[in-house]
C-alpha cells in the first residue's frame, strides 16, 4: 500500500470531478452535436445545454439541425428541449428516455451562417435483400425517370412543313418494314424446309415397291387351290403376315404424313403472324413521320413536370434516408474493418429487456406565441418509439405531426417506420392544405417556359415502402392560379397550350410512383390533357388523320404485294405435298382393303372346311348305326 | 523531451531505486492500461489499483506509453480475437447477455471487440510480463545494465549533441 494514499486517490479524485463539473455539458453538447452531424450530414448545433443531476437528465434551451440538401436552410429548429434518462438503465449502458418534450419545433427556417459540412468519403454501402442481391437506392433508379425534362423535345405541329418533308418512299422503304423482312425470311424457310419435304416424299414413294409386293403376295393366295384344312390355315397365316406388313407400311407412312402435314402448317400459321408485324411497321412509320398525336399525351407532363418532378426526387431522397438509417441492432453482426481503436460493439439484447437506446415519446409543442413566423411551419404532435431495435421495444417508430404557417397553410403528416420483422415496413401519409405558390416554374427552356404565380394548392401524398419496393400516390390540385408566360408561343403546339393554360384557373395532377425489383416507373396524369386533347383535336385533328390514313393505305398495298409472294409459295407447295400424300395414302388404303379381304375370305373358307368335315364324320357315324341296326 | 525524460527515468529506475517487484508491478499494470485503448470502467479500477499499490508509477506511465504503440500495431488482431470472443463462441452468449443487460457491466464496453480482445490479451500475459520484468529488472541490476554501458551504440548516443544539450538542460533544474 502507498504511504501517501490519500493524497494520491482523492487529490486526483477531487481534481477529475472539478473538471467534470465544470466541463460535462460541453462534453455532452460537442459529443451529441458531432453524433447528430454524422446522421444528418450537415451541422447540428445545441444552444445551452445542461445536464441534471435530480432526476439525471438533460435540457438544453435551442436545437438546429441543417438540411443537408440546403446549408442555409434548417430541417427544423427547435426551442426548449428537455429529458429525462432511466438512471438504473443509465447504469447498464442504457439510454432509456420516457418522455421528451420539445418546445417550438419550426420547419425549414433560414440560417444566419452555412451549415453544410464536407461530406466524408464514406464507403457506399450497398444494400442487399433476402435473397442477397445488392439493391440500388430508389433515387439512383429514379434518376432517370425523374429528371429534369428539358431533353424531351417538342412535337412539331406545322402541318405544311409535316408535308413538305414527309417523304413517304423513304419512310416505305422495304429495309425500314420489318414485314418484308419476315417475308423474305419466310421464303427462304420454306425453300429450305420443301428439300426436306421432297426428301419425305421420296422416302414414301419407296413404299411402294413394297405395296406392290404386297399386291403380288395377297394374289398368290388362290383358294381355288385350297382343298384341305391344313392348307386353309397356312393360307390364312400368309395372310396374317402379309396384313402385318401392309400395317407396318401403313404406320410409317402416317408418321410421315404428320411430319409433313406439321411442317406446311406451322409456315401457314406465319404468314397469319405477318399481321401484327404489320401493325408494328405501322407505328413505327408514324413515329419517323413525326406526326403529332393529336391525343397531346404527354404535353401536360412536359408542361408541369419539370418542378413537380424535381421535388418528387428530392424526397425520394428523405425515404431513402429514413430506410437506410432506421434498422435493428444484431447480436450476430458480420465482422467488420472498424478504425483503429474503435472496434464493433456486438449487441446483447433479449426479449422484455431494454434496448440500448429508446425515446419512448417525443411531445412535441409548436409553442404559442401569437407572433409566429408566417413563413414557417409550426409542429406540434408526437413521435414515438425512437430506438436502435424495434424487435425488443415491439412498436414501430410513429411519428403524428401536424403543423401550421400563416394561420393558413396546414400540414398533416403521419408516418411509420416498422422494422419488428425481417421485411422492413415504412408508411407515410401527408396531407398539404392552402399552399400557398408564389412561382412555380413551368414549360421548359425551348417550350413555352412560363411561370404559375400566385396559386394555391392542396395535395395528399401516400407513399407506402415494404421492402425494396415502393409505391406511392400524389394528388395536387392548383387553384387561383395565374399564369406569366415569358414569350410569344413559336409554333402551333405552343400556342395550343398556352390558348389552354390561359383559360383555365386551376387543374390537377395526380403523380404515381412505384418500383417493383429494380424497375422504376412513373405515370402522370393531369385533367389538362383532355383539355389540351380537345383543342388540338380541333385546330389540326383532320389533317393529321388524313395523312395517317395515307400512309396507312400506302403501307397496307405494299405488304399486301409482299405477303402475295409468300402466301403463292406456301399454298403452291403444300397443294404439291398434300398431293402426293393423298395418292400414296389412297394406295396404301387400297392396299390395305385387299388384304384384309383375302384374310376374310380364308377365314371364311375355314368354316366352310370345318363345317364340311364335321358333316361327313356325322354322315359316316349315321351310316355305321344304320348298318348295325339293320 | 518528455519520451527522453521517460526513457531516462525508465533506465535509472532499472538501476536503482524501487524492488524489482514494484517496477515490475509497475509495468504489468500499465501493460493492461496500454493495450485497452479506450476509457473505461475496469480502466479507471487499473489506475485506482496503480495509486493505491506501491508500484512504480514511472514504470507504470513508460509501460503506457510503450504498450499502447504496440496496442496499435495489434489492434486488427484484438479485433478478431474479441469478435470470436463475443459472437462465435456460443457457450459464452449466456454470459455476455447476462453481462449486457446487468448493471455497471456495460459501462466496462465489454461488448467491444477491441476492449474485450486486448483486456483478455493483458490479463493472460499480466503474470507473464510480471514475472519476466522482474527477472529482467534483477538481471539488469546484477550484469546487463553494465554490458548495455559499454555497448557502441549507447555511447554514440550518450555522447550525441541532442542527449549532451538535454543532460545540459536537465541539470539546469538541478533534476536527476
Amino acid at each position: 500500500m502507498r504511504k501517501k494514499f490519500v493524497l494520491f486517490i482523492f487529490v486526483p479524485s477531487i481534481i477529475v470531478c472539478i473538471v467534470v463539473y465544470l466541463f460535462i455539458d460541453s462534453w455532452i453538447e460537442s459529443g451529441l452535436e458531432y453524433a447528430g452531424e454524422k446522421a444528418v450530414g450537415a451541422k447540428v448545433e445545441i444552444d445551452h445545454l445542461h445536464v441534471t443531476i435530480n432526476p439525471i437528465g438533460i435540457e438544453f434551451a435551442r436545437l438546429q439541425v441543417t438540411n443537408s440538401n440546403d446549408g442555409w436552410k434548417n430541417l427544423f429548429e427547435t426551442g426548449k428541449v428537455k429529458f429525462a434518462l432511466n438512471f438504473g438503465q443509465l447504469l447498464r449502458g442504457k439510454y432509456i428516455v420516457e418522455t421528451m418534450e420539445m418546445n417550438n419545433l419550426i420547419l425549414g427556417t433560414k440560417r444566419t451562417t452555412d451549415g453544410s459540412i464536407p461530406k466524408p468519403k464514406e464507403e457506399k454501402q450497398a444494400a442487399f435483400d433476402s435473397t442477397g442481391k445488392p439493391i440500388a437506392p430508389l433515387t439512383e433508379l429514379a434518376k432517370p425517370a425523374l429528371a429534369p425534362q428539358d431533353s424531351k423535345s417538342s412535337t412539331s405541329f406545322d402541318l405544311e412543313k409535316i408535308k413538305r418533308e414527309l417523304k413517304i418512299d423513304s419512310l416505305l422503304n422495304p429495309n425500314n418494314l420489318a414485314t418484308y423482312r419476315r417475308v423474305d425470311t419466310l421464303k427462304k424457310q420454306i425453300n429450305d424446309a420443301s428439300v426436306q419435304w421432297k426428301t419425305t416424299l421420296d422416302e414414301m414413294d419407296k413404299s411402294k415397291a413394297k405395296l406392290a409386293d404386297i399386291e403380288s403376295r395377297t394374289k398368290s393366295i388362290n383358294l381355288n387351290n385350297i382343298k384341305t384344312l391344313q392348307a386353309a390355315n397356312d393360307a390364312l397365316n400368309n395372310a396374317k403376315s402379309i396384313l402385318n406388313t401392309t400395317n407396318e407400311v401403313k404406320n410409317t407412312f402416317n408418321a410421315q404424313k404428320t411430319t409433313l402435314t406439321d411442317g406446311v402448317n406451322k409456315f401457314s400459321g406465319s404468314v397469319k403472324d405477318l399481321d401484327d408485324l404489320a401493325q408494328q411497321d405501322f407505328k413505327n412509320v408514324m413515329n419517323m413521320a413525326h406526326l403529332p398525336d393529336v391525343s397531346m399525351k404527354g404535353i401536360a407532363e412536359m408542361v408541369l413536370g419539370k418542378d413537380l418532378l424535381q421535388k418528387a426526387y428530392e424526397y425520394l431522397g428523405y425515404v431513402d434516408m429514413a430506410k437506410n438509417k432506421i434498422h435493428n441492432s444484431s447480436d450476430k453482426p458480420p465482422i467488420e474493418t472498424p478504425a483503429r481503436f474503435k472496434g464493433q460493439n456486438i449487441h446483447f439484447s433479449t426479449e422484455r429487456s431494454y434496448p440500448k437506446f429508446w425515446i419512448k415519446k417525443i411531445l412535441i409543442s409548436g409553442g404559442t406565441d401569437k407572433a409566429q413566423d408566417p413563413q414557417y411551419f409550426y409542429a406540434k404532435g408526437e413521435v414515438l418509439n425512437i430506438t436502435n431495435d424495434q424487435r425488443i421495444t415491439g412498436y414501430p417508430l410513429t411519428a403524428d405531426i401536424s403543423a401550421t404557417k400563416g394561420g393558413t397553410t396546414t400540414l398533416t403528416l403521419g408516418a411509420s417506420f416498422d422494422r419488428r420483422k425481417e421485411l422492413a415496413v415504412d408508411n407515410y401519409k401527408a396531407l398539404l392544405t392552402g399552399l400557398p405558390i408564389k412561382e412555380m416554374s413551368l414549360g421548359q427552356s425551348d417550350f413555352l417556359p412560363s411561370k404559375v404565380t400566385n396559386a394555391v394548392a392542396d395535395a395528399s401524398i401516400i407513399v407506402a415502402v415494404p421492402g425494396n419496393h415502393f409505391d406511392s400516390s400524389t394528388k395536387i390540385v392548383f387553384k387561383d392560379l395565374t399564369i406569366v408566360f415569358q414569350r410569344e408561343p413559336s409554333s402551333m403546339v405552343e400556342r395550343i397550350v398556352r390558348d389552354v393554360l390561359a383559360s383555365i384557373k386551376g387543374f390537377n395532377v395526380n403523380l404515381h410512383m412505384w418500383r417493383n425489383e429494380n424497375k422504376f416507373d412513373v405515370a402522370f396524369a393531369t385533367d389538362l390533357d383532355d383539355q389540351l386533347a380537345s383543342r388540338t383535336k380541333k385546330v389540326i385533328g383532320d389533317e393529321v388523320t388524313k395523312i395517317q390514313n395515307d400512309l396507312r393505305n400506302k403501307l397496307n398495298t405494299k405488304i399486301a404485294e409482299k405477303r402475295a409472294e409468300v402466301e403463292n409459295l406456301i399454298n403452291g407447295k403444300r397443294d404439291m405435298v398434300m398431293n402426293k400424300v393423298k395418292e400414296n395414302e389412297t394406295l396404301v388404303n387400297e392396299k390395305l382393303t385387299m388384304v384384309e379381304a383375302k384374310k376374310k375370305e380364308i377365314e371364311s373358307r375355314i368354316d366352310q372346311e370345318k363345317k364340311k368335315q364335321t358333316n361327313d364324320v356325322t354322315k359316316k357315324a349315321t351310316d355305321a348305326l344304320k348298318k348295325l341296326f339293320k | 523531451m518528455f519520451w527522453l525524460k521517460l526513457v531516462t527515468n525508465f533506465i535509472k529506475i532499472l538501476r536503482e531505486g524501487q524492488t524489482p517487484a514494484q517496477v515490475a508491478g509497475g509495468v504489468a499494470l500499465g501493460f493492461i492500461l496500454g493495450l485497452s485503448p479506450m476509457f473505461t470502467l475496469q480502466g479507471v479500477l487499473i489506475w485506482f489499483i496503480i495509486l493505491v499499490l506501491d508500484v512504480n508509477l514511472s514504470a507504470a506511465t513508460f509501460s503506457i506509453g510503450l504498450f499502447a504503440l504496440i496496442a496499435y500495431i495489434f489492434d486488427p488482431l484484438f479485433h478478431r480475437f474479441g469478435y470470436f470472443l463475443l459472437v462465435d463462441i456460443n457457450g459464452l452468449k449466456g454470459l455476455w447477455t447476462a453481462l449486457y443487460n446487468a448493471p455497471i457491466a456495460p459501462l466496462t464496453r465489454f461488448n467491444n471487440t477491441v476492449v474485450m480482445g486486448s483486456f483478455i490479451t493483458a490479463l493472460i500475459l499480466f503474470i507473464p510480463v510480471y514475472i519476466g520484468m522482474k527477472k529482467f529488472v534483477i538481471a539488469y541490476r546484477a550484469t546487463i545494465g553494465v554490458k548495455v554501458t559499454q555497448w557502441k551504440i549507447y555511447q554514440i548516443i550518450d555522447r550525441s549533441s541532442l542527449v549532451q544539450w538535454y543532460k545540459r538542460v536537465r541539470n539546469l533544474g538541478g533534476v536527476l
